[in-house]
């Protein structure tokens, strides 16, 4: 919320003079949900350190029709084998699974989320974990586990910088790295599904299929975040998927925005 | 994307019918735009470029 009272979106409308009614939508949706959420959650028995999380769409406050009930379950605590409420009581409450592409299918501790940035402890789950949690997600129990964890990675992030002035790069060079991370995976899914014989993009050989594979889909199947769909749009959309009749384009050979007679807003435009 | 009957159409797109498809033609012109916004913002601003210099390329 802005100093009036009105959030970012609101100032923006107003200033835009446009209405977003999309987006509106989408912030009264999602926080009606996470009301209902919250409330049928509160009947589960919870670990004093444990949150449950949704992400995504919930996070970022767009939720629409079609999002799904992706849920971490957080521990602000030690590593252990009991925590409360356990993953199916809540995936049976929410009548989801735990999210994406199963990288949220135990519970998450704060220790590894905290401490295992860099090396090789920081696997790609856990880099995902943490990355999702600060970029896009909400509580729906256990606010002050959450915030806590909040808090202790933004910390980590701003005590390790090596100098004192900001911005903090150890955590841009991160979200930096995880948005390198999300594009060169999906290259990687599709070469693997290319492998195994799973893949209908042009160069494997046509197969009878009842759904698309979700390696070889287009982005926003194959990753429900954010990024993942504004880079692959505004990326790869210009070089994968534009069709040519050969299929094979490099971003070389690709006209640039001028030459497709775009042009790209001016400052004038841009009311400054 | 809160229209289920075009994010159905989006579901069916592939590389090879995306040149037919209505939906991500409208997408893809959505993200040209964004991608150019976003330059214009942080490149062709009064002063916007000298803090994209100084905090986003380091």
């Amino acid at each position: 919320m802005g100093a009036s009272g009105a959030s970012p979106l609101e100032v923006l409308a107003q200033k835009a003079g446009r209405e977003f009614p999309h987006l509106f939508t989408a912030r009264k949706r999602t926080a009606s949900g996470l009301a209902d959420r919250s409330q049928r959650l509160q009947g589960l028995s919870h670990s004093p350190d444990a949150s449950v999380v949704l992400m995504g769409s919930w996070g970022r406050a767009e939720v629409t029709a079609g999002s799904d009930d992706d849920f971490m379950l957080l521990v602000h605590g030690v590593e252990r084998d009991a925590v409360e409420p356990s993953m199916a009581a809540i995936g049976s409450v929410l009548d989801s699974s735990p999210g994406t592409q199963g990288i949220f299918g135990v519970p998450v501790f704060s220790g590894r989320l905290v401490h295992d940035i860099g090396l090789d402890q920081d696997d790609n789950s856990n880099l995902t974990r943490r990355m999702l949690f600060l970029l896009e997600s909400a509580p729906v129990t256990g606010a002050e586990a959450y915030r806590a964890v909040r808090e202790e990675i933004l910390d980590r992030y701003v005590d390790d910088s090596v100098k004192a002035y900001r911005p903090p790069r150890f955590l841009l060079n991160d979200v930096v790295r995880y948005w390198r991370t999300l594009c060169v995976d999906f290259a990687g899914k599709e070469h693997e599904a290319r492998r195994s014989g799973d893949c209908e993009t042009p160069s494997c050989a046509p197969r009878a299929r009842s759904s698309l594979p979700v390696a070889c889909s287009p982005p926003w199947n194959a990753f429900d975040l954010t990024w993942a769909r504004f880079a692959t749009t505004w990326k790869a959309s210009s070089i994968w998927f534009r069709p040519t009749a050969s299929r094979s384009v490099s971003s070389s050979t690709m006209p640039s925005n001028r030459e497709q007679g775009r042009s790209a807003p001016t400052t004038s435009s841009l009311g400054e | 994307m809160n229209d289920e009957e075009f994010r159905e159409d989006l579901g069916k797109v592939d590389r090879d019918n995306c040149a037919d498809s209505s939906a991500f033609a409208d997408v893809q012109r959505i993200g040209h735009e964004l991608q150019d916004g976003l330059l214009a913002l942080l490149y062709e601003t009064r002063t916007l470029p000298q803090v994209v210099r100084d905090y986003a390329i380091f």
